[in-house]
Protein backbone atom coordinates (compact mmCIF):
# COMPACT_ATOMS: atom_id res chain seq x y z
CA UNK A 1 0.00 0.00 0.00
CA UNK A 2 1.06 4.02 -0.85
CA UNK A 3 0.83 5.81 2.21
CA UNK A 4 -0.20 9.43 1.60
CA UNK A 5 2.35 12.22 2.60
CA UNK A 6 1.00 15.81 3.36
CA UNK A 7 2.23 16.82 -0.26
CA UNK A 8 0.02 14.44 -2.01
CA UNK A 9 -3.11 15.83 -1.64
CA UNK A 10 -2.58 17.74 -4.77
CA UNK A 11 -1.62 14.21 -6.46
CA UNK A 12 -4.81 12.65 -4.67
CA UNK A 13 -7.19 15.78 -6.10
CA UNK A 14 -5.39 15.62 -9.68
CA UNK A 15 -6.57 11.91 -9.18
CA UNK A 16 -9.88 12.16 -8.03
CA UNK A 17 -10.72 14.82 -11.18
CA UNK A 18 -9.41 12.38 -13.67
CA UNK A 19 -11.42 9.68 -12.16
CA UNK A 20 -14.54 11.63 -12.15
CA UNK A 21 -14.28 13.02 -15.64
CA UNK A 22 -13.18 9.52 -17.17
CA UNK A 23 -16.19 7.97 -15.48
CA UNK A 24 -19.00 10.54 -16.40
CA UNK A 25 -17.38 9.96 -19.96
CA UNK A 26 -17.85 6.13 -19.96
CA UNK A 27 -21.33 6.51 -18.38
CA UNK A 28 -21.93 8.97 -21.71
CA UNK A 29 -21.05 5.98 -24.14
CA UNK A 30 -22.39 3.37 -21.83
CA UNK A 31 -26.01 5.48 -22.59
CA UNK A 32 -24.87 6.47 -26.32
CA UNK A 33 -24.38 2.56 -27.20
CA UNK A 34 -27.64 1.36 -25.50
CA UNK A 35 -28.97 4.55 -27.84
CA UNK A 36 -27.56 3.06 -31.07
CA UNK A 37 -28.84 -0.40 -30.57
CA UNK A 38 -32.03 1.02 -29.91
CA UNK A 39 -32.10 2.65 -33.31
CA UNK A 40 -31.70 6.36 -31.77
CA UNK A 41 -28.78 8.51 -32.19
CA UNK A 42 -28.77 8.99 -28.73
CA UNK A 43 -27.36 11.62 -26.38
CA UNK A 44 -23.74 12.81 -26.73
CA UNK A 45 -21.37 11.29 -25.01
CA UNK A 46 -20.61 14.56 -22.39
CA UNK A 47 -23.93 14.39 -21.71
CA UNK A 48 -23.76 12.60 -18.53
CA UNK A 49 -20.96 15.33 -17.23
CA UNK A 50 -23.00 18.10 -18.28
CA UNK A 51 -26.18 16.68 -16.38
CA UNK A 52 -24.18 16.76 -13.33
CA UNK A 53 -22.76 19.88 -13.96
CA UNK A 54 -26.20 21.37 -14.67
CA UNK A 55 -27.87 20.54 -11.62
CA UNK A 56 -25.49 22.09 -9.43
CA UNK A 57 -26.95 25.20 -10.67
CA UNK A 58 -30.36 23.82 -10.47
CA UNK A 59 -33.33 25.31 -7.43
CA UNK A 60 -32.99 22.70 -4.33
CA UNK A 61 -36.32 22.42 -3.81
CA UNK A 62 -36.52 20.38 -0.41
CA UNK A 63 -39.88 18.61 -0.14
CA UNK A 64 -42.50 19.37 3.33
CA UNK A 65 -42.30 15.76 4.05
CA UNK A 66 -39.02 15.38 3.89
CA UNK A 67 -36.49 14.72 7.17
CA UNK A 68 -34.03 17.33 6.11
CA UNK A 69 -31.04 16.28 7.92
CA UNK A 70 -31.21 12.86 6.42
CA UNK A 71 -32.36 13.94 2.83
CA UNK A 72 -29.26 15.95 2.60
CA UNK A 73 -26.79 14.28 4.80
CA UNK A 74 -27.41 10.80 3.30
CA UNK A 75 -26.17 11.86 -0.12
CA UNK A 76 -22.80 13.65 1.19
CA UNK A 77 -22.47 10.22 2.56
CA UNK A 78 -22.77 8.48 -0.92
CA UNK A 79 -19.94 10.97 -2.24
CA UNK A 80 -18.34 10.43 0.69
CA UNK A 81 -17.76 6.58 0.64
CA UNK A 82 -17.09 6.22 -3.20
CA UNK A 83 -14.65 9.06 -2.76
CA UNK A 84 -12.90 6.98 0.53
CA UNK A 85 -12.96 3.72 -1.67
CA UNK A 86 -11.40 5.58 -4.86
CA UNK A 87 -8.57 6.98 -2.83
CA UNK A 88 -7.87 3.82 -0.80
CA UNK A 89 -8.17 1.38 -3.41
CA UNK A 90 -7.24 2.58 -7.16
CA UNK A 91 -4.75 5.46 -5.76
CA UNK A 92 -3.37 3.87 -2.76
CA UNK A 93 -3.74 0.27 -3.63
CA UNK A 94 -5.02 -0.51 -0.32
CA UNK A 95 -7.71 -3.09 1.31
CA UNK A 96 -10.56 -4.66 -1.08
CA UNK A 97 -12.40 -4.79 2.48
CA UNK A 98 -12.53 -0.99 2.20
CA UNK A 99 -14.63 -1.01 -1.34
CA UNK A 100 -16.76 -3.50 0.47
CA UNK A 101 -17.76 -1.74 2.84
CA UNK A 102 -18.44 1.33 0.84
CA UNK A 103 -20.20 -0.76 -1.10
CA UNK A 104 -22.36 -1.59 1.71
CA UNK A 105 -22.85 2.39 2.91
CA UNK A 106 -23.99 2.65 -0.73
CA UNK A 107 -26.71 0.41 -0.30
CA UNK A 108 -27.91 1.83 3.35
CA UNK A 109 -27.47 5.11 1.72
CA UNK A 110 -30.21 4.12 -1.29
CA UNK A 111 -32.19 2.91 1.34
CA UNK A 112 -31.60 5.96 3.12
CA UNK A 113 -32.07 8.81 0.44
CA UNK A 114 -35.27 6.57 -0.63
CA UNK A 115 -36.59 7.24 2.66
CA UNK A 116 -35.72 10.73 3.71
CA UNK A 117 -38.15 12.52 1.18
CA UNK A 118 -41.39 10.64 2.33
CA UNK A 119 -42.36 10.44 -1.81
CA UNK A 120 -43.89 6.96 -2.44
CA UNK A 121 -41.87 6.59 -5.47
CA UNK A 122 -38.98 6.85 -3.86
CA UNK A 123 -40.21 4.62 -1.18
CA UNK A 124 -40.75 1.44 -3.13
CA UNK A 125 -37.23 2.81 -4.68
CA UNK A 126 -35.47 2.53 -1.37
CA UNK A 127 -37.50 -1.22 0.00
CA UNK A 128 -36.12 -2.44 -3.25
CA UNK A 129 -32.78 -1.29 -2.05
CA UNK A 130 -33.41 -3.18 0.80
CA UNK A 131 -34.76 -6.50 -1.22
CA UNK A 132 -31.37 -6.15 -3.64
CA UNK A 133 -29.07 -5.81 -0.72
CA UNK A 134 -29.76 -9.71 -0.23
CA UNK A 135 -28.76 -10.15 -3.90
CA UNK A 136 -24.78 -8.62 -3.33
CA UNK A 137 -23.69 -12.10 -2.17
CA UNK A 138 -21.04 -11.94 -5.06
CA UNK A 139 -20.05 -9.01 -2.51
CA UNK A 140 -19.12 -11.27 -0.30
CA UNK A 141 -18.19 -14.52 -1.92
CA UNK A 142 -15.76 -13.37 -4.58
CA UNK A 143 -13.39 -11.31 -2.26
CA UNK A 144 -13.34 -14.35 -0.01
CA UNK A 145 -12.60 -16.99 -2.49
CA UNK A 146 -9.62 -14.58 -4.24
CA UNK A 147 -8.51 -14.15 -0.53
CA UNK A 148 -8.17 -18.01 0.18
CA UNK A 149 -6.18 -17.91 -3.17
CA UNK A 150 -4.25 -14.81 -2.89
CA UNK A 151 -3.79 -15.09 0.94
CA UNK A 152 -4.28 -11.43 0.67
CA UNK A 153 -7.33 -8.46 0.54
CA UNK A 154 -4.56 -5.64 -0.52
CA UNK A 155 -4.63 -4.76 -4.11
CA UNK A 156 -0.82 -4.36 -4.37
CA UNK A 157 -1.04 -7.87 -2.98
CA UNK A 158 -3.27 -8.94 -5.26
CA UNK A 159 -1.97 -7.52 -8.35
CA UNK A 160 2.06 -9.46 -7.37
CA UNK A 161 0.16 -13.08 -7.03
CA UNK A 162 -1.24 -12.32 -10.42
CA UNK A 163 2.21 -10.69 -12.24
CA UNK A 164 3.74 -14.41 -10.34
CA UNK A 165 0.84 -16.84 -10.82
CA UNK A 166 -0.57 -15.53 -13.78
CA UNK A 167 -3.94 -13.94 -14.05
CA UNK A 168 -6.98 -14.84 -11.52
CA UNK A 169 -9.81 -14.63 -14.13
CA UNK A 170 -8.03 -18.15 -15.33
CA UNK A 171 -8.18 -19.74 -12.13
CA UNK A 172 -11.23 -18.02 -10.91
CA UNK A 173 -13.11 -17.53 -13.96
CA UNK A 174 -16.63 -18.06 -12.58
CA UNK A 175 -15.82 -15.98 -9.71
CA UNK A 176 -15.08 -13.32 -12.01
CA UNK A 177 -17.75 -14.02 -13.61
CA UNK A 178 -20.18 -13.41 -10.42
CA UNK A 179 -17.63 -9.63 -9.97
CA UNK A 180 -19.10 -8.90 -13.53
CA UNK A 181 -22.52 -9.54 -12.66
CA UNK A 182 -21.91 -7.53 -9.42
CA UNK A 183 -20.56 -4.08 -11.66
CA UNK A 184 -23.18 -4.38 -13.77
CA UNK A 185 -25.87 -4.07 -11.39
CA UNK A 186 -24.44 -1.05 -10.70
CA UNK A 187 -24.46 0.18 -14.19
CA UNK A 188 -27.12 2.36 -15.22
CA UNK A 189 -30.09 0.61 -17.13
CA UNK A 190 -29.18 -2.44 -16.12
CA UNK A 191 -31.42 -5.82 -15.74
CA UNK A 192 -30.99 -5.64 -12.13
CA UNK A 193 -32.20 -1.69 -11.92
CA UNK A 194 -34.93 -2.42 -9.75
CA UNK A 195 -34.06 0.56 -7.26
CA UNK A 196 -34.68 3.41 -10.08
CA UNK A 197 -36.85 2.07 -12.25
CA UNK A 198 -38.85 3.60 -14.66
CA UNK A 199 -42.00 1.89 -13.18
CA UNK A 200 -41.41 3.90 -9.84
CA UNK A 201 -40.44 7.63 -11.75
CA UNK A 202 -36.53 7.12 -10.34
CA UNK A 203 -36.82 4.91 -7.79
CA UNK A 204 -34.41 6.33 -4.34
CA UNK A 205 -33.64 9.44 -6.36
CA UNK A 206 -37.44 11.00 -7.38
CA UNK A 207 -37.51 13.56 -4.91
CA UNK A 208 -33.63 14.92 -4.71
CA UNK A 209 -33.68 17.79 -7.07
CA UNK A 210 -30.59 20.84 -7.99
CA UNK A 211 -27.74 20.28 -6.26
CA UNK A 212 -28.57 17.25 -4.08
CA UNK A 213 -29.33 15.50 -7.45
CA UNK A 214 -25.86 16.72 -9.04
CA UNK A 215 -24.03 15.27 -5.79
CA UNK A 216 -25.72 12.05 -6.58
CA UNK A 217 -25.02 11.86 -9.66
CA UNK A 218 -21.08 12.72 -8.78
CA UNK A 219 -21.19 9.94 -6.72
CA UNK A 220 -22.51 7.20 -8.85
CA UNK A 221 -20.01 8.32 -11.15
CA UNK A 222 -16.92 8.18 -8.73
CA UNK A 223 -19.18 3.94 -7.43
CA UNK A 224 -18.71 3.03 -11.38
CA UNK A 225 -15.40 3.87 -11.83
CA UNK A 226 -13.97 2.39 -8.77
CA UNK A 227 -16.07 -1.23 -9.47
CA UNK A 228 -14.69 -1.28 -12.95
CA UNK A 229 -11.41 -0.72 -11.99
CA UNK A 230 -11.26 -3.05 -8.97
CA UNK A 231 -12.94 -5.86 -11.57
CA UNK A 232 -10.31 -5.49 -14.05
CA UNK A 233 -7.42 -5.08 -11.38
CA UNK A 234 -8.59 -8.59 -9.04
CA UNK A 235 -9.13 -10.54 -12.15
CA UNK A 236 -7.03 -9.35 -14.99
CA UNK A 237 -3.62 -7.48 -12.82
CA UNK A 238 -1.48 -9.60 -14.42
CA UNK A 239 -2.61 -8.22 -18.03
CA UNK A 240 -3.28 -4.85 -17.31
CA UNK A 241 -0.89 -3.06 -15.45
CA UNK A 242 -0.46 0.40 -16.75
CA UNK A 243 -3.04 3.69 -16.74
CA UNK A 244 -3.70 3.59 -20.69
CA UNK A 245 -4.33 -0.46 -19.99
CA UNK A 246 -6.77 0.37 -17.56
CA UNK A 247 -8.58 3.45 -19.98
CA UNK A 248 -8.88 1.24 -22.94
CA UNK A 249 -9.95 -2.14 -20.76
CA UNK A 250 -12.46 -0.05 -18.99
CA UNK A 251 -13.87 1.23 -22.06
CA UNK A 252 -13.98 -2.12 -23.45
CA UNK A 253 -15.70 -3.58 -20.75
CA UNK A 254 -18.00 -0.77 -20.76
CA UNK A 255 -19.08 -1.65 -24.29
CA UNK A 256 -19.95 -5.02 -23.06
CA UNK A 257 -22.11 -3.82 -20.05
CA UNK A 258 -23.92 -1.65 -23.03
CA UNK A 259 -24.50 -4.27 -24.46
CA UNK A 260 -26.04 -6.66 -22.16
CA UNK A 261 -28.17 -3.48 -20.94
CA UNK A 262 -29.33 -2.27 -24.29
CA UNK A 263 -29.98 -6.05 -24.91
CA UNK A 264 -32.06 -7.47 -21.49
CA UNK A 265 -34.75 -6.58 -20.18
CA UNK A 266 -35.51 -5.83 -16.65
CA UNK A 267 -36.07 -8.77 -14.37
CA UNK A 268 -38.91 -8.97 -11.65
CA UNK A 269 -37.02 -7.71 -7.99
CA UNK A 270 -37.23 -11.19 -6.75
CA UNK A 271 -36.08 -12.59 -10.42
CA UNK A 272 -33.17 -10.12 -9.65
CA UNK A 273 -32.03 -11.20 -6.52
CA UNK A 274 -32.49 -14.60 -7.37
CA UNK A 275 -30.08 -14.63 -10.82
CA UNK A 276 -27.43 -12.80 -8.99
CA UNK A 277 -27.65 -15.84 -5.65
CA UNK A 278 -27.12 -18.27 -8.76
CA UNK A 279 -23.98 -16.44 -9.94
CA UNK A 280 -22.57 -16.25 -6.63
CA UNK A 281 -23.19 -20.03 -5.93
CA UNK A 282 -21.58 -20.56 -9.54
CA UNK A 283 -18.68 -18.95 -8.28
CA UNK A 284 -18.55 -21.33 -4.91
CA UNK A 285 -18.79 -24.45 -7.19
CA UNK A 286 -15.47 -22.87 -9.28
CA UNK A 287 -13.70 -23.09 -6.21
CA UNK A 288 -15.00 -26.39 -5.02
CA UNK A 289 -14.69 -28.63 -8.50
CA UNK A 290 -11.33 -26.21 -10.17
CA UNK B 1 -1.10 4.25 -10.25
CA UNK B 2 -1.08 8.00 -11.48
CA UNK B 3 -3.89 8.08 -13.87
CA UNK B 4 -4.22 12.52 -13.84
CA UNK B 5 -0.95 12.01 -16.35
CA UNK B 6 -4.00 11.31 -19.06
CA UNK B 7 -5.79 14.33 -16.93
CA UNK B 8 -4.66 16.80 -20.10
CA UNK B 9 -6.51 14.26 -22.69
CA UNK B 10 -9.36 13.31 -20.56
CA UNK B 11 -9.99 17.05 -20.09
CA UNK B 12 -9.44 18.23 -24.03
CA UNK B 13 -11.30 15.48 -25.08
CA UNK B 14 -14.40 16.63 -22.57
CA UNK B 15 -13.45 20.27 -23.79
CA UNK B 16 -13.92 19.23 -27.46
CA UNK B 17 -17.11 17.32 -27.23
CA UNK B 18 -18.87 20.44 -25.44
CA UNK B 19 -17.23 22.90 -27.99
CA UNK B 20 -18.50 20.55 -30.93
CA UNK B 21 -22.16 19.92 -29.19
CA UNK B 22 -22.49 23.48 -28.90
CA UNK B 23 -20.80 24.58 -32.28
CA UNK B 24 -22.75 22.14 -34.17
CA UNK B 25 -26.41 23.26 -32.91
CA UNK B 26 -25.43 26.58 -33.60
CA UNK B 27 -24.34 25.18 -37.06
CA UNK B 28 -27.87 23.47 -37.54
CA UNK B 29 -30.42 24.39 -36.12
CA UNK B 30 -33.25 22.75 -37.66
CA UNK B 31 -35.67 19.91 -36.18
CA UNK B 32 -34.16 17.06 -38.59
CA UNK B 33 -31.11 15.85 -39.47
CA UNK B 34 -29.31 16.25 -42.75
CA UNK B 35 -27.13 13.18 -43.79
CA UNK B 36 -23.86 14.14 -45.42
CA UNK B 37 -20.55 14.68 -44.68
CA UNK B 38 -19.47 18.15 -44.03
CA UNK B 39 -16.25 20.19 -44.97
CA UNK B 40 -15.08 22.06 -42.03
CA UNK B 41 -15.90 19.17 -39.62
CA UNK B 42 -13.95 16.72 -42.35
CA UNK B 43 -10.81 18.87 -42.17
CA UNK B 44 -10.83 19.18 -38.42
CA UNK B 45 -11.45 15.33 -37.92
CA UNK B 46 -7.99 14.71 -39.98
CA UNK B 47 -6.19 17.32 -38.76
CA UNK B 48 -7.21 15.78 -35.51
CA UNK B 49 -6.43 12.57 -36.45
CA UNK B 50 -2.82 13.67 -37.66
CA UNK B 51 -2.58 15.15 -34.40
CA UNK B 52 -2.89 11.98 -32.17
CA UNK B 53 -0.07 10.99 -33.62
CA UNK B 54 2.07 13.91 -32.23
CA UNK B 55 0.19 15.07 -29.35
CA UNK B 56 -2.57 13.50 -28.31
CA UNK B 57 -3.97 16.14 -25.89
CA UNK B 58 -4.89 18.62 -28.70
CA UNK B 59 -5.49 15.58 -31.26
CA UNK B 60 -8.38 14.38 -29.00
CA UNK B 61 -9.65 17.65 -28.56
CA UNK B 62 -10.14 18.09 -32.57
CA UNK B 63 -11.57 14.56 -32.60
CA UNK B 64 -13.80 15.30 -29.72
CA UNK B 65 -15.13 17.98 -31.36
CA UNK B 66 -16.82 15.81 -34.22
CA UNK B 67 -17.76 13.06 -32.23
CA UNK B 68 -19.69 15.54 -30.28
CA UNK B 69 -21.83 17.19 -32.85
CA UNK B 70 -25.39 17.27 -32.63
CA UNK B 71 -26.62 13.26 -32.85
CA UNK B 72 -26.67 12.04 -36.34
CA UNK B 73 -23.72 15.02 -37.43
CA UNK B 74 -20.16 14.16 -37.21
CA UNK B 75 -20.32 10.59 -37.78
CA UNK B 76 -18.65 10.08 -41.10
CA UNK B 77 -16.38 12.10 -40.01
CA UNK B 78 -15.50 11.22 -36.92
CA UNK B 79 -14.48 7.37 -38.78
CA UNK B 80 -12.58 9.25 -41.44
CA UNK B 81 -10.43 10.96 -39.08
CA UNK B 82 -9.89 7.87 -36.87
CA UNK B 83 -9.27 5.75 -39.63
CA UNK B 84 -6.67 8.43 -40.94
CA UNK B 85 -4.94 8.43 -37.43
CA UNK B 86 -4.48 4.90 -37.60
CA UNK B 87 -2.64 4.53 -40.99
CA UNK B 88 -0.76 7.48 -39.94
CA UNK B 89 0.36 5.49 -36.51
CA UNK B 90 1.37 2.15 -38.40
CA UNK B 91 3.19 3.89 -41.51
CA UNK B 92 4.80 6.12 -38.92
Amino acid sequence: MIYPTTGSLIYLLLEIISAFIFGGLLLGLHRKIIARIQGRPGPPIIQHLLHTFKFYIKELSIPDTSSLPLYIAIVLSLDGVWILALITVPILLGPFGIVIMCYAIHKVSEHGIGLASGSPYAKTGSSRAVLSATAEMPLIVAPALVFFKTHTLMLDGIITYQLVHGSLFMQLPLCALATFVLVLSKTPYNPFGIVWGKDIVSGHKTEHFGVIRGVLMMGEILGFFVLLWCFLTIFFGGIITTPLAYILAMTGVTVLLAFICALSPMVAPYHSVMIQWMFALLAVLNVIFV
Amino acid sequence: MPYFTYLPHLAFFALGTLLGLEVSYKWHSEPFVVRKIELIPLILALIGGGLMVFYVPIGLLLIGFVIGMRPGYGVYETIIGILFALILWVTL
